[in-house]
């Protein structure tokens, strides 16, 4: 460090911060120490995880409390740029581990604006990050970069460019990194796609899928930003519009191609994960995709609000996505020639039914099988995450899983919008002769923010 | 979440007047699209125009004439020093998708232009072809700040080589921002020029900026890819040395291991029997990389020789991987005395062991956590049927918490073979021992395990019994997929039943619900048995929807007996406050009328809990006029933190929902309610 500043990962952090957030840092190297990580020869089964969370929103929260049934991990800091959510959720997190330990207070978690700032810090080994979706390429990128493993929101990346780079990446850096597609925590799901993977419905000839649409908001007039909120960085690479007290709310924001694709890949993902598990052909063979959307024609608000999409494969499979009730039905349904099942979160069907009550048999064809801690397939996910932290194994929804589950949604979104079919190659992670859809591929950064 | 799709389902229904498909149909001409609109939009405005605007560009794509008239619009609106900043943003984001060498004379004139500049960068970040990067290039001496910054980002995003040298000054240059991005941006350009420049970086930065390093790994990594591999390999060799920062060093080790050609498994051994943490963990990450028909093999050779730790990690991968062989080291594991070794064969077990392994992990319950939970985990996933007969057998001699584990294994199991034990477990009057049996039958059976669940009712003597088991029944019930055929089985046995049998049967038929149900709740309630009419009564107390609302509310004016008012006033309350298709207002409207009926504050304070279900903003006007009657004050507490939770109608009316928290979070002395409030203030 000179002068007044040090510098991480291209960004600055200062003096004055570091003293607020990180002050034991001072006089230790900002490194991952990889302590608790169970791989130094001295590991205790107990050994916690130390997280730090970055984006403690509706989604960062739903994050965290995932996390506190569990004995194994620790919040030391969070951070988000408005200062009294964060304020907020901090009060929550120590109450919570006060609680545990039996005491009246507990101090032991630090606030951060800056996410940069966290990084930096060595005793974080691993994070939750759930900032909105135009955040995802550059925190989990720079995470990576620094060493960190990560439980990601899903969608990966707003671009398919950006999630390249994410994956990429977290491989090259040899992470850990679990994707918030918690369905796969969850047993109905698991027992849907082992049903297709070991064979019980025949050969696999439809896979049909849908997610909840989108909506529209009407225009909201520009207003001064709140006090405590940073809206310059919640702003971060996407282009700054002036505020308004609606587009970085939940749920408007997911409609706003600068911060999301919209639900056709910020829900989809979940739904079109699942088609994956169970078939893992729609995310490893080229495929045609045609198909139709609607979008709106006046408000806030510029993704797709309804889509109806077809994947067409060489060996004859198609995968039809649309949003839910145009035509399909919500959550994911597999069509094999010898039965079918359907499963989403209220539950599973299946022809035959008896195939709801099968007993796997050692011989087939075995699917990860996430920690069982409660009935909240989200714990049961973080579960996963912390147990593969430990052990170094990929957790049940992979970087590779995560990235292709939303590059999914993100072709169907870029083919709604062209109006047109395209062609897509895994291999390539490019459409086939399609300058034009390529240059959807990714879109311009913000300055500093960049990959 | 299923609520919050549901709004957005239903929100979208309104709407869809307002949307367009986005497969053009009769597009307008190229002049008669609404260009001054653009020039003149402000942030904030309607998006009407460059909604129609977007679709044209995207259409234009498909003809290259309208694609260069489209492009030559949006250029010039960028331009136009009339143009408003959010018109010329919208229109330098168009450019990227439709823009071609053709505009990109205009847009170098605007590119050092602080107020164009940056629309024009991320115009000419993405348009292809040597002319718009040779404009970039061209702009960096002229600019600096963000400016400058964004010009670098956009030329390391191009890939674009020949900047390399502009870029390796510019990394060592004063500005640390211009600096690190330049150095971002080289790392995506390698070369031994900037390899060269990233190492100077590197050793000018010391151990607590990780960014030339890490950089340094990117262009190590491409090299390789581009075999260049004796370069790469000496990068490697130099970041993973000790002493450099740990995570830049495992990523060198790891990309060491990518490029191995061969002897990847023996050094992945090597590593992983090491004393080198970060070695090891990377060997243990790189295992399922391995590739090769022999690899399997030779780890399981080298499984004897490594220490504790390595040894740990390669027990769970094989068992991951299925290797049956492992078999016996597993249960060496789990049944000594290493905790990190045992907890590895007690979850490896769970992947590969058999029905002959069930004891042990029944033994290792007893060991502890966290072996305890990875034991019950591993009863959970192992795929042999035959253990559910050792469960079966450690069920009938567990006590307390121990058979509720392993009642939790086998309906996680979906042990239908077990339900006969379930059920008999069930019968039992003890709570501590007919609570989790009716748990996991919640899970397992099945319609036609029906004949022997409904005994359970009659045998239930205990209300809180008899309410559980109706619950598993409805459960069960509700399995049926037609759902006027979903009382047939209950009907069935209330046709043949004695009288008290009927009277137990009965509100369980009424919650179930249907039109041969209700035949059966009116024939009570018409019967000359008292028993049989309360019996009924309650039935219809219990139906599932509103459409015995009026009849309720008839009851709770009607009914011969004080009790049986109330309990029928409090059904009305429940039933219209369900889930329908009335007008949310109206629900209001009903409850409120209720509020004046209602005779006892209990009802009374029912209706303003049931308020909070009903998302309306007049709801909350309501909520907050109770808020100063003591008798109400906690339930019209909850009902507007109830309200709170939805978005949708929280957002629009932030002002009223705030005022209205802070006065809950003020009087509330329920520390989860004023908790909860809290969460909703920003």
């Amino acid at each position: 460090m000179s002068g007044t500043e040090s510098r991480v990962l291209g960004r600055r952090v200062s003096r004055r911060s570091f003293v607020g957030t990180a002050a034991a840092g001072l006089s230790l190297p900002l490194l991952i120490p990889g302590s608790s990580l169970g791989l130094n020869g001295a590991t205790s089964a107990n050994e916690r995880v130390n997280i730090g969370a970055i984006g403690v929103g509706v989604r960062g929260r739903h994050a965290l409390n995932s996390l506190f049934p569990l004995p194994d991990a620790q919040v030391v800091a969070a951070c988000d740029p408005r200062q009294p959510r964060l304020t907020s959720v901090l009060e929550q997190i120590e109450r919570n581990y006060a609680e545990k330990l039996g005491r009246q207070t507990y101090k032991g978690c630090t606030a951060c604006k800056d996410f940069v700032e966290l990084l930096a810090r060595s005793d974080v080994d691993a994070l939750l990050v759930c900032p909105p979706d135009h955040w995802h390429g550059v925190v989990m990128t720079r995470a990576a970069q620094a060493g960190k493993d990560m439980y990601g929101e899903k969608p990966i990346s707003r671009t398919i460019a950006e999630g390249i780079m994410v994956r990429d990446t977290v491989r090259r850096q040899g992470l850990v990194f679990q994707t918030g597609t918690q369905q796969r925590s969850d047993p109905k799901f698991r027992h849907a796609c082992q049903l297709v993977r070991a064979g019980y419905i025949g050969k696999v000839h439809t896979v049909k899928v849908a997610a909840p649409g989108g909506r529209t908001y009407d225009t909201e007039p520009s207003c001064p930003v709140p006090e405590g909120f940073d809206y310059d960085m919640w702003s971060g690479p996407a282009p700054y519009i002036p505020f308004d007290a609606k587009r970085c709310e939940w749920l408007a924001m997911y409609m706003i191609s600068h911060y999301c694709a919209g639900f056709i890949c910020n829900w989809g993902v979940h739904h079109l994960d699942i088609a994956q598990w169970g078939c893992p052909e729609v995310t490893r063979e080229p495929f045609e995709l045609e198909g139709s959307g609607t979008f709106p024609e006046e408000g806030m608000t510029d993704t797709c609000i309804t889509w109806n999409t077809t994947f067409r494969y060489a060996s004859g499979l198609v995968m039809s996505f649309s949003n839910a009730g145009n035509p399909n039905e919500m959550g994911c349904r597999f069509e094999g020639d010898e039965g079918w099942v359907h499963v989403d979160r209220k539950g599973i069907w299946a022809n035959p039914e008896s195939l709801l009550r099968v007993q796997f048999k050692p011989n087939d064809e075995p699917l990860h099988v996430s920690p069982w801690i409660n009935s909240n397939p989200y714990t049961n996910h973080t579960a996963d995450f912390l147990r593969s932290v430990r052990s170094r194994r990929d957790p049940v929804s992979s970087i590779d899983d995560g990235h292709r589950a939303s590059t999914l949604g993100n072709v169907a979104d870029i083919m709604v919008r062209l109006g047109r079919k395209v062609r897509w190659d895994w291999k390539s992670e490019r459409f086939v002769d399609d300058d034009q859809a390529n240059q959807l591929l990714s879109r311009p950064m913000r300055p500093p923010w960049t990959l | 979440m299923v609520t919050n799709m549901r709004t957005a389902l239903l929100s979208t229904i309104p709407v869809l007047g307002l949307l367009v498909a986005a497969a053009p149909g009769a597009e307008p001409k190229i002049d008669d699209l609404p260009w001054p609109a653009l020039k003149s939009y402000q942030y904030g405005e309607d998006l009407k125009p460059l909604l129609a605007l977007e679709r044209a560009a995207h259409a234009a794509l498909k003809d290259a004439t309208q694609r260069q008239q489209v492009a030559q619009r949006f250029v010039d609106v960028l331009s136009d020093s009339q143009a408003t900043p959010a018109g010329r943003q919208f229109a330098a984001i168009q450019l990227r998708v439709v823009g071609s060498a053709a505009q990109v004379p205009q847009l170098a004139k605007l590119v050092a232009d602080p107020a164009r500049g940056e629309w024009a960068r991320y115009a000419l970040e993405a348009i292809p072809g040597p002319e718009s990067a040779a404009v970039l290039r061209a702009a960096l001496p002229q600019l600096q700040g963000p400016a400058l910054i964004g010009t670098i980002n956009a030329l390391g995003a191009r890939r674009d080589t020949p900047s390399a040298p502009a870029l390796i000054q510019l990394a060592a240059g004063p500005d640390r921002a211009v600096a690190d991005a330049a150095i971002t941006a080289l790392g995506k350009l390698p070369s031994a020029d900037v390899i060269a420049s990233l190492q100077t970086a590197k050793g000018k930065a010391g151990s607590a900026d990780l960014l030339p390093a890490a950089n340094l790994v990117r262009v190590a990594t491409a090299l390789q890819a581009a075999r260049q591999a004796t370069v790469a390999t000496a990068l490697f060799q130099e970041l993973s040395a000790p002493g450099q920062a740990p995570a830049i060093r495992r990523a060198a080790l790891q990309c060491t291991l990518q490029a191995m050609d061969r002897g990847q498994t023996a050094k992945v051994l090597q590593w992983l029997a090491g004393a080198d943490a970060d070695a090891r963990q990377v060997a243990a990450g790189f295992l399922s990389s391995l590739k090769g028909e022999g690899v399997k093999k030779e780890l399981l050779a080298g499984l004897d020789s490594l220490p504790a730790p390595g040894r740990a990690l390669l027990l769970q991968w094989l068992a991951e991987q299925q290797v049956r062989e492992v078999l016996p080291a597993l249960v060496a594991a789990a049944q000594g005395n290493d905790p990190v070794l045992r907890l590895a064969g007690v979850q490896g077990l769970g992947l590969v062991g058999r029905a002959a392994q069930t004891p042990l992990l029944l033994a290792a319950l007893d060991a502890g956590e966290p072996i305890a939970t990875a034991a019950q985990q591993s009863l959970i996933s192992m795929r042999d049927p035959q253990s559910d007969r050792a469960l079966l057998a450690a069920l009938k001699a567990a006590q307390g918490d121990r058979r509720a584990v392993i009642l939790d294994v086998l309906a996680q199991r979906l042990s239908t073979a077990v339900v006969p034990e379930l059920v008999a477990l069930a019968a039992q009057a003890d709570p501590k021992q007919y609570e989790k049996p009716l748990e996991a039958l919640r899970s397992l059976a099945q319609p036609s395990d029906l004949p022997q669940l409904l005994p359970l009712l009659f045998q239930a003597e205990q209300p809180a019994h008899r309410s559980e088991v109706e619950k598993l029944l409805l459960v069960v019930c509700g399995q049926i997929g037609d759902a006027d055929r979903r009382a047939d089985p209950v009907l069935e046995v209330l046709a043949k039943a004695d009288v008290a049998q009927r009277c137990a049967l009965l509100p369980l038929v009424g919650r179930i619900g249907g039109k041969r149900a209700l035949e059966a709740i009116d024939a009570a309630i018409a019967s000359q048995d008292q028993a049989l009419r309360e019996a009924g009564l309650r039935a219809l107390c219990n139906w599932p929807d509103p459409s015995v609302a009026a009849r309720l509310l008839s009851l709770a004016q009607n009914a011969s007996e004080p009790a049986q008012q109330v309990m029928a006033m409090r059904a009305y309350i429940r039933v219209i406050s369900l889930p329908d298709q009335r007008p949310d207002t109206e629900t209001l409207a009903l409850l409120q009328q209720a509020m004046k009926l209602a005779k006892g504050d209990a009802e009374k304070k029912l209706i303003v809990t049931r308020a909070g279900a009903v998302r309306t903003i007049e709801t909350l006007r309501w909520l907050v006029s109770l808020l100063d009657d003591r008798k109400f004050t906690h339930e019209a507490s909850t009902a507007i933190v109830d309200l709170a939770h939805n978005r949708p109608l929280r957002i629009p009316n932030r002002q009223e929902f705030t005022s209205a928290l802070k006065k809950v979070i003020a009087t509330s002395k329920s520390r989860g309610l004023v908790d909860r409030a809290k969460q909703y203030l920003d």
